[in-house]
């Protein structure tokens, strides 16, 4: 139990996957624009992440393993991650409008992130059994989208504060990146495992 | 040599299995959408300015095809109209396309009473007394409708009220509605005249904040030959209904702040005379 929280917590705050381990950078700089819009991308990419990395567990386990094939685990997973996303957003859309409606075009956005891949690649690479591998899925998810819930909000304030000219859009959010980048480097070694 | 064979046939079978599960779901899991509803999707000009009442044009597109939502609702007027009614089979006549007119000449020509230097925003100027304008109606011009219209039909010039691009207007009225001065009207496309002042105060005092403030002498009033001005709230209001674009008030005016704001019409009687 205190592994699983240990796996949880570090996820979210020591090695958060966008502040710590700069994993799924596009998102988090493409769609922070609105609060909104991105409370939508965390949820989609926290739920993909858990879906994904408990997918790709049980093929490691039982196809590459066993025919000790483990260094296809890159290629495979990236097909297998884009399948099911793929997949799930079919379902979603017959099953529930609702959840398609707040998703919506985050599902497909997220099929080829970095951040998903990542997950279950060190999923393995960590040696996580099936409970730790979901917990670790759901902490990732949870990380990006405490992340970039901040920096939609940093975001929004901005959008009122002088920026110079030369400094406005882009630029100025990736100083706020590397600044939050600094802040959550504070966690570093809170928890050791 | 097996190693590379066993990769092979693990990678194309994962492939392959995970094509066959997709196009089985695809079957399973389609979900039938009215092809009227892409078809309109495609024609709606797709600025999702919420014009209509709906807050994407697909969501317009959806509604006109499910619930029966009226089709002469989009503000892009009669061409757009007839092309719905053709995909829907009804027949709608087209409701007379608007466009935005800004009623002030701006922030430059109203004397200022304070030198403000808070955030460069329309609203966050007007919530610090009234903002930096001695005449209250003024426009403010930091362009809060600039940045809300979808389209790019309002330009910034300086402090002075925004310019509208009447081939970009769609009147929409998301600029009408983010103006905390209401300064800014919906007049029908065809519409000449356009009184471009917003103040209520007497003559008075208009006189000594703006240059370009109407000073409510009743000339257009009385110059008018179809009645189509009156005064309402202490404002000169021009009836659209009645308005022939004669164009006497616009000559009539001491101020000059009776505009001609069409810039394709021309030959119209009296204003190019």
């Amino acid at each position: 139990m205190e592994r699983l929280l240990v796996i949880l917590f570090s996820a979210i705050l020591v090695n958060n996957f966008v502040l710590a381990r700069f994993l799924g950078l596009c998102p988090f700089l493409g769609v922070s624009r609105e609060l909104k819009s991105s409370l939508s991308m965390g949820a989609a990419v926290t739920f993909v992440m858990t879906l994904a990395s408990t997918c790709t567990w049980f093929i490691h386990r039982y196809l590459l393993m066993p025919y000790r094939v483990e260094f296809l685990q890159t290629i495979v997973f990236i097909l297998v991650i884009a399948a099911l996303v793929q997949f799930v957003e079919m379902v979603i859309q017959k099953v529930s409008p609702l959840l398609q409606k707040a998703l919506g075009i985050y599902l497909p956005l997220i099929t080829t992130n970095c951040a998903v891949l990542g997950v279950c690649l060190l999923n393995i690479k960590e040696d996580y059994s099936l409970l730790e591998t979901i917990v670790h899925g759901v902490g990732g998810g949870a990380g990006f989208t405490l992340a970039i819930l901040i920096m939609a909000g940093i975001r929004e304030r901005l959008a009122l504060g002088r920026v110079p000219v030369c400094m406005q859009g882009f630029p100025i959010s990736f100083i706020i990146a590397c600044l939050m980048a600094l802040s959550f480097f504070g966690f570093q070694g809170f928890f050791s495992h | 040599m097996n190693v590379l064979v066993l990769s092979l046939f693990i990678l194309g079978g994962v492939g392959f299995l995970c094509g066959v599960l997709l196009a089985i779901a695809s079957r399973v899991f389609a979900v039938k959408i009215d092809p009227r509803i892409e078809a309109l999707g495609n024609i709606l000009p797709g600025g999702n300015c919420g014009g209509c009442g709906y807050p994407s044009c697909h969501a317009y597109a959806q509604n006109m095809v499910e619930s029966g939502a009226e089709p002469n609702r989009c503000v892009m007027g009669a061409d757009l109209v007839d092309k719905i009614s053709k995909i829907l089979g009804k027949k709608v006549a087209a409701a007379e396309r608007k466009v935005a007119a800004i009623k002030c000449y701006g922030g430059g020509s109203a004397a200022i009473s304070f030198n403000y230097g808070g955030i460069p925003s329309c609203r966050a100027a007007s919530l610090y007394g009234g903002g930096d304008r001695r005449c209250r109606y003024s426009c403010l011009g930091f362009g809060d409708c600039v940045d809300a219209c979808p389209f790019g039909a309002l330009s910034r010039v300086g402090r002075d009220a925004p310019v509208v691009n009447h081939d970009k207007c769609t009147g929409c009225g998301k600029c009408a509605a983010v103006c905390p001065k209401n300064v800014i009207v919906l007049v029908p496309r065809s519409a000449r005249t356009h009184i471009a002042c917003n103040s209520r105060e007497k003559g008075k005092i208009v006189r000594q904040i703006c240059e370009v403030g109407c000073i409510s002498c009743n000339r257009c009033i009385k110059a008018c030959p179809e009645k189509a001005l009156s005064m309402q709230d202490g404002r000169v209001y021009i009836d659209y209904e009645k308005c022939t674009s004669c164009g006497l008030c616009i000559e009539e005016c001491p101020r000059k702040i009776i505009k001609d704001i069409n810039p394709h019409e021309e030959g119209s009687r009296a204003i190019n005379q």
